[in-house]
């Protein structure tokens, strides 16, 4: 109940330091520590060396230039995901929709970047990302007006919405917006001057990371700042108080919603623009779904998603050393990556269970 | 505050455990400054990275791994491979190795040119091959398959074997090194049997074996008696219809016996198991250049053996393909390079 409280009336600058020290972040660290022991565990259980092993992941996820550069670039798509899932889940809309719309803007930036032609890249940058976050938002508008005006379950909307469109996708880059002229089913190559600029020389490392990083901090004063952001958190907090209290409890989901497709779909604009430059089906290895975990383990914190993010680009980038250099097999970080996943759901329901008890009592 | 006080105590526990961990691994630590020095006692070994996909397909993958396993034992160099080479990931893996420092990366995918060359660009020290590739400049050298000589022999094998004078040709993507292979099976069709008819598919793309298959089949419906698959994953398809239907039919790329050998008569094969070394040997010689390294017949692009199905060839289609192959070993005979639709 405390918690709640502090939520609905942010207190002054001091009270951060305190709310920094909260046992959130503690539990937070604890979720890690303990998916990297059972992790370890598990290691020695097939005959691996566990420290090695974590040595040379985090060498291989930062240890050199091109190894940090990777990661960031991973970072990217996953935070703007985290994100998406993290102000769609405050107001306990379940979006597993995000891989779609990673998609939907990946679709409109092509349209955007591909056919629109011999524009200033001043313009023309900001008008593909827009274009992605716009189809991103269209896309996660459906399934949203459906749960608010019809009651439709959205796990199943979102998800299904998935596969609809990464078969249009398909279907673009196979036909209408097919390149031709490489053979391959891919659009051509995007304009450069809506290519995001290379922030490390010699790496794939772009600009996308610091719009990323803008879209978690302006989400974060949207939260904490706005009536929009006390709408989301007294709906997110307690549903039936929040009605109680006035507040258009679908209104206020729907346009969570919106700007969580939104997210998402910059997350795709941003892959396409900074590291594809080309329409590719199945460009996005699952980041929607990530954005999952990385929300979860964030406790749905905007800033916190910055961290969750790194960490899971962080372990899927340094796999591949993993196994190279310490023989332990990619699957183990799968499994790490699984157990962040349970460790962090197991108290994400806990604390919901505790402080809906307490609210109830 | 019950809460709190578990996270205490899990705090506690986990660190006592980190302790323990730590203590448990110290005695193996001193293990590994004495690897290094051995290595460091050894002269520098050229350390080259194979880039694939899957390697088991029997067909283009398994040719290059192969070639990239015989030019590591041919000069005693270290090889990694990876097998996961798609379009989306060929940039991130090529600047792994890149990064860490690997003498030789060979990215064998004829649809890797951006990120072949983006890599480049940024590690000017480090040596690319791309196969089969049709740029090379810098530190990017290319094989050529002179695929054109061995498909003309095998040419002369479809257009010498064939009854109903119909023969079935299912192409990939219409590339330099499938398209100069086509035009020298037409040329050893013609020559040996102008009455033949050719039937030609290209698909479109290296993957699909199932639309290889599909369109083996329906030249096969139409009366062809021997099928040839020019390319690579749809080679698979092709092979599985003519096992399916039994017509003859010849693979390419590497020696396809092993997909059907009950039809399978021979295969063009592209000689990367003898080009492969062929650049490393520059590498360790100091000459090696961004340029194309032409494999031709003579150097290992030949036809692939008959296996068990040499006793079902005539005798004298067998000699005249023989004495074609010696011809243009001694350059008497010269097969032309033909690598776009006229």
């Amino acid at each position: 109940m405390a918690e709640s409280i502090r939520e609905l009336h942010p207190k002054p600058w001091k009270q951060w330091i305190k709310r920094i020290s909260d046992a959130n972040w503690i539990s937070t660290v604890l979720v890690v520590l303990l998916a990297f022991l059972v992790g370890g565990l598990l290691i020695l259980a097939i005959g691996g060396d566990p420290l090695r092993a974590y040595l040379v992941l985090i060498k291989g996820s930062f240890g050199n230039r091109n190894g940090f550069a990777e990661t960031i670039v991973k970072t990217c798509p996953m935070l703007l995901a985290g994100l998406s899932v993290a102000i769609a889940l405050r107001t306990e809309f379940w979006n597993v929709g995000a891989e779609g719309q990673i998609y939907a803007g990946a679709v409109l930036t092509g349209l955007a970047s591909i056919y629109i032609q011999g524009i200033s890249a001043v313009i023309h940058l900001p008008l593909a990302l827009l274009a992605g976050a716009l189809g991103g938002g269209l896309w996660a508008f459906i399934p949203a007006i459906l749960k608010a005006r019809l009651k439709v379950n959205e796990v199943i909307t979102t998800l299904m919405m998935n596969y609809i469109m990464t078969f249009i996708f398909s279907f673009l880059v196979d036909g209408p917006m097919r390149d031709w002229v490489s053979g391959l089913n891919i659009s051509p190559q995007i304009e450069k001057t809506t290519w995001l600029p290379i922030l490390l020389a010699k790496t794939r490392l772009h600009s996308g990371i610091l719009i990323a990083i803008l879209a978690a901090v302006v989400l974060a004063v949207i939260l904490r700042k706005t009536v929009l952001g006390y709408q989301i958190r007294a709906v997110g907090g307690n549903t039936r108080a929040a009605r109680f209290a006035g507040i258009a409890v679908e209104n206020t989901m729907v346009k969570a919603v919106i700007i969580s497709g939104m997210l998402a779909g910059l997350a795709g604009a941003i892959e396409i623009t900074g590291v594809q430059h080309r329409l590719i089906a199945g460009f996005s290895p699952g980041y929607g779904f990530l954005g999952l975990a990385v929300a979860l383990l964030a406790s749905l914190n905007p800033i916190g998603v910055i961290f969750s993010a790194l960490l899971f680009a962080a372990l899927l980038n340094g796999a591949d050393a993993m196994q190279r250099w310490a023989s332990v097999p990619i699957a183990m970080v799968a499994v790490i990556q699984g157990l962040v996943i349970i460790f962090s759901a197991i108290r994400f329901f806990f604390n919901r269970s505790t402080l809906k008890r307490k609210a109830g009592s | 505050m019950k809460a709190r006080k578990w996270v205490y105590i899990l705090t506690a526990i986990i660190m006592i455990m980190t302790m323990l961990a730590s203590c448990a691994q110290q005695p193996a630590a001193p293990a590994e400054p004495a690897k290094q020095a051995d290595q460091a006692e050894q002269p520098k070994k050229i350390k080259i990275a194979c880039l694939t996909g899957n390697i088991d397909d029997n067909g283009w993958n398994t040719a290059g791994y192969r070639g990239c396993k015989a030019a590591a034992d041919q000069f005693g160099a270290e090889m990694d491979s990876n097998e996961e080479v798609s379009i989306q990931t060929a940039e991130k893996v090529l600047r792994d190795y890149a990064s860490q420092g690997y003498d030789l990366i060979i990215c064998h995918s004829s649809t890797s040119k951006e990120a072949i060359f983006n890599t480049a660009k940024d590690y000017p020290e480090t040596k690319f091959l791309w196969t089969d590739g049709d740029e090379a400049s810098g530190n990017v050298a290319v094989i050529k398959p002179w695929s054109q000589e061995a498909s003309y022999l095998a040419g002369i094998l479809a257009g010498k074997m064939t009854k109903s004078n119909i023969i079935g040709v299912v192409g990939g993507m219409d590339i330099p090194s499938t398209h100069r292979s086509y035009y020298g099976f037409e040329m050893g069709v013609k020559e040996v049997n102008p009455d033949a008819k050719l039937m030609v598919a290209w698909i479109g793309n290296f993957v699909d074996m199932k639309a290889g298959k599909e369109a083996a089949l329906s030249q096969i419906e139409a009366g062809a008696d021997i099928v040839w698959g020019n390319g690579d994953g749809q080679n698979i398809g092709v092979l599985q219809a003519a096992e399916e239907k039994n017509v003859y039919a010849i693979g390419a790329v590497t020696d396809q016996y092993n997909v059907a050998p009950k039809v399978v008569l021979t295969s063009v094969d592209w000689g990367f198991l003898y080009g492969m070394p062929l650049v490393v040997k520059d590498i360790v010689d100091g000459k090696f250049e961004g340029k194309v390294y032409d494999i031709s017949l003579a150097q290992g692009a030949d036809l692939s053996p008959y296996h068990d199905n040499a006793d079902k060839i005539p005798d004298d289609v067998k000699k005249l393909i023989e004495e074609k192959r010696k011809a243009i070993i001694d350059g008497t005979l010269k097969i032309p390079i033909v690598d776009t639709a006229q």
